[in-house]
């Protein structure tokens, strides 16, 4: 099992100067479920592909709300995310109580910033395996989506995927990048759902059921009903 | 007179010219119905015998079905407002649904008997729609003791409006067997008509009730606001 | 030596112990004195000692300098015009009634989006411009475009107050903001001592409430240009410098339009004190004298 000998603990660097530890808390991300965000100034679609644990079990669900205005989804070791997630939320709360405005979702992605990478600088833990896509407007930048990993590195993205085969969506968004710059918002999911698809496990066909689908348009994150999922994905 | 030395050996007088609370007046009102409820209040905000702002609102939306009015020290209304609000949310991230109206109730007791011994100075109705879509009205004190009704007023306008919603409204004691519905006979229109006549009288009398009155009234559809112009005086 | 002693009773304040007061060391003073023992009588009210205040007993008691005001400035006033909103209070830091410091910049502009004017104790409003300064620098330093708005600035200086009315420990200030809000509308609202907080077309703090409010209600309105604005302004500082005493007649007038804060130059209105009723307060007033 053993790749080398510097990777036993986050405070040993390896000679090449990588810290094995985060890089392989990075891999994990890639073993989560694919993620697809993209869009424009004007809106932004964030969609999922949802896994079971088992064949009994229920979908787990990787798009949540934090606030009226911005949505974070999640690939990766989900229970980490849960911690971060509430950290989201929590912090707008806070925000909205001080200062009487929901957070702006680059100050929310910030805050993961600096938590995720302190987790990478102590030894007592290990870093969060998880990456998050965070959505959402204010009114001084439009829509953002942006983009955390476990290193604690944050980027503003025009257009992204994580998660387990996440390439193929990220090859489809690239070929549709400059529709995307000037796409309503119901073509900006109808490509988000074809990049998503891209993704999928080889023939199958994307369900609603599988499937997570959220939008953020004129400063305001509505996550769409499986019921409307299927409408786009009947569309497809 | 204040005496230093006094003072002095009494342990410095601390807070020369100050209070933590202010009054700045208003009213609230609430009336329920057998599907819909009205919250009213006015928008003045005064001070002593200064009028600081003409367009105060005291009613917020709290959560789907449940509306918050509050009269008394404006600080401390609006505070209580926001910490209820951020808690709304966070029973919202952990429960997956909205907070109810009647949960809603018990939590604002529950905050306000926290603080027992330093109160929030606000007189606060809370209105909303119960798991059955009857209306449902809570009205509080300043620490917590609260109370369903299926009409209320508090604020400087209460001993005003009170008798006559008392004397228009009052229906069948909750103690009568069988049990009758407790909600208010009017239908929506009359409670509003009723609720205005209310204002328009109470700002007659009350220097600190009066600028305008607004109505949200909530049923099935959603909420929908009204406003009325009142005395400026 | 004498071992000297300290008291612990704050009241005594610091000075000189008169014989009596501490048994002990007259106990021990008499014991020591070169010409023998001396008797009470002769050290009653003729010797006394110096003695140093005990810090740890001054620790136990809150400071109680921070709870009243010493330097304050009085009225601010705020108001809306067509293409922004205009801030306005003179220059005077008075010491009680002194006229202590006359040229006392009471106007900050936070941002480009925000300005705030205070009335009460300079240096509480010192303390809170070091905080703005903070969250500035935290907005700087986040860099993602945003700044935080007028209305966030209001919001967040009404936490700053309520809290620490509740510690019953309060700033001794009321603000004036002005600025822009999240929607790019001109706002204006005022942050009392505690807490009290509200928002609207025009606004005053302090003694300005009383004289120049009535003044604003009865000449704004929405579509106002900037110079029927300053003409307002300048007649309700008039109002104010005749009737506060705290008032001096050197004012300044900020601005906040979409394209920033400006804060003017200080400047003087004409003032008119010959009127008869000046020279002769009470001749037409009945039971007057």
């Amino acid at each position: 099992m053993f790749r080398n000998q510097y990777d036993q603990d986050m405070l040993t660097w390896s000679p090449q100067g990588r810290l094995h530890q985060v890089e392989y808390a990075m891999e994990a991300v890639k073993q989560g479920s694919t993620v697809v965000a993209c869009g424009n100034q004007n809106c932004v679609v964030l969609a999922a592909l949802k896994r079971k644990q088992s064949k009994l079990s229920s979908m787990q669900g990787k798009l949540f709300g934090v606030n009226e205005r911005v949505g974070v989804a999640v690939s990766g070791l989900s229970t980490d995310s849960a911690t971060l997630v509430k950290l989201l939320r929590e912090e707008s709360v806070r925000e909205e109580f001080v200062f009487g405005r929901v957070a702006s979702p680059s100050k929310l992605a910030s805050l993961v910033s600096k938590s995720l990478q302190i987790s990478t600088r102590e030894s007592a833990g290990r870093p969060c395996g998880v990456g998050l896509v965070i959505v959402g407007s204010s009114e001084d930048t439009g829509c953002q989506i942006l983009q955390t990993c476990p290193s604690g590195d944050v980027c503003q993205m025009w257009c992204t995927a994580i998660g387990a085969r996440s390439q193929s969506a990220r090859t489809h968004l690239e070929k549709h990048l400059d529709e995307l710059k000037v796409a309503t918002v119901n073509k900006v999911i109808h490509i988000a759902l074809r990049a998503l698809s891209e993704s999928n496990v080889d023939s199958e066909e994307l369900t609603s059921e599988a499937c997570e689908l959220a939008t953020v348009e004129s400063n305001l994150y509505v996550s769409k009903s499986p019921e409307e999922v299927q409408v786009y994905l009947d569309q497809l | 007179m204040f005496d230093a030395r006094e003072d002095a050996l009494a342990g410095a007088r601390q807070h020369a010219n100050w209070s933590p609370y202010d009054n700045n007046g208003g009213t609230v009102l609430a009336v329920a119905g057998e599907s819909y409820v009205i919250c009213a209040g006015d928008t003045r905000m005064s001070s002593g015998y200064n009028i600081l702002t003409r367009k105060f609102e005291k009613i917020d939306k709290m959560s789907g079905k449940t509306l918050m009015a509050s009269a008394g020290f404006a600080a401390d209304a609006v505070t209580l407002k926001k910490t209820l609000k951020a808690r709304c949310k966070q029973y919202e991230f952990q429960n997956k649904r909205e907070i109810g109206c009647v949960a809603f109730a018990q939590m604002l007791s529950n905050t306000l008997y926290y603080r027992r011994f330093f109160p929030y100075y606000a007189f606060n109705i809370v209105a909303g729609l119960d798991a059955e879509g009857k209306g449902a009205v809570f009205t509080y004190d300043a620490v917590g003791s609260y109370e369903r009704t299926n009409y209320s007023c508090q604020g400087s306008g209460q001993a005003l409006i009170m008798p006559v919603l008392d004397n228009q409204l009052k229906t069948v004691s909750p103690l009568v067997l069988p049990a009758a519905s407790s909600a208010t006979p009017l239908s929506e229109q009359e409670a509003i008509d009723l609720i205005k006549d209310c204002f328009a009288t109470a700002a007659e009398r009350d220097i600190y009730t009066g600028d305008s009155v607004e109505l949200w009234i909530m049923n099935a559809e959603g909420v929908r606001k009204e406003e009325m112009a009142l005395r400026a005086d | 030596m004498i071992p000297r002693r300290t008291a612990h009773e704050r009241v005594i304040g610091p000075g000189v112990v008169p014989h009596g007061v501490d048994p002990e060391h007259d106990a021990l003073y008499r014991g020591r004195t070169a010409r023998g023992t001396v008797t009470d009588e002769v050290l009653r009210g003729v010797r006394g000692r110096p003695f140093t205040i005990d810090g740890k007993a001054r620790e136990k008691a809150p400071a109680t300098r921070t709870q009243t005001p010493y330097v304050t400035g009085t009225s601010a006033l705020g108001l809306k015009y067509a293409g922004g909103v205009l801030l306005a209070t003179d220059t005077l830091a008075c010491y009680g009634s002194t006229k202590r410091y006359k040229s006392v910049e009471r106007v900050k502009r936070v941002n480009d989006k925000c300005a705030i004017a205070f009335t009460g104790e300079l240096s509480d409003f010192a303390y809170v411009c070091d905080l703005l300064e903070e969250l500035t620098t935290e907005d700087f330093c986040e860099d993602d475009g945003t700044t935080r708005d007028a209305e966030e600035i209001y919001q967040y200086l009404t936490r700053v107050m309520y809290n620490r009315r509740s510690k019953f420990d309060p700033l001794w200030n009321s603000f004036v903001v002005a600025g822009y809000d999240a929607k790019g509308e001109a706002f204006c609202g005022t942050v009392g001592m505690i807490g009290t907080h509200y928002a609207d077309d025009h606004v005053a703090a302090g003694f300005g409430n009383h004289i120049a409010r009535p003044i604003f209600r009865e000449f704004y309105k929405p579509d106002l240009t900037e110079e029927e604005a300053v003409e307002i302004m300048k007649s309700a500082l008039y109002a104010c410098v005749m009737r506060d005493k705290q008032m001096m007649n050197k004012f300044q007038i900020a601005k906040v339009t979409k394209e920033g804060v400006s804060i003017g130059e200080p400047f003087a209105v004409p003032t008119e004190w010959g009127y008869e009723k000046f020279y002769n307060p009470t001749k037409f007033s009945p039971g007057g004298w």
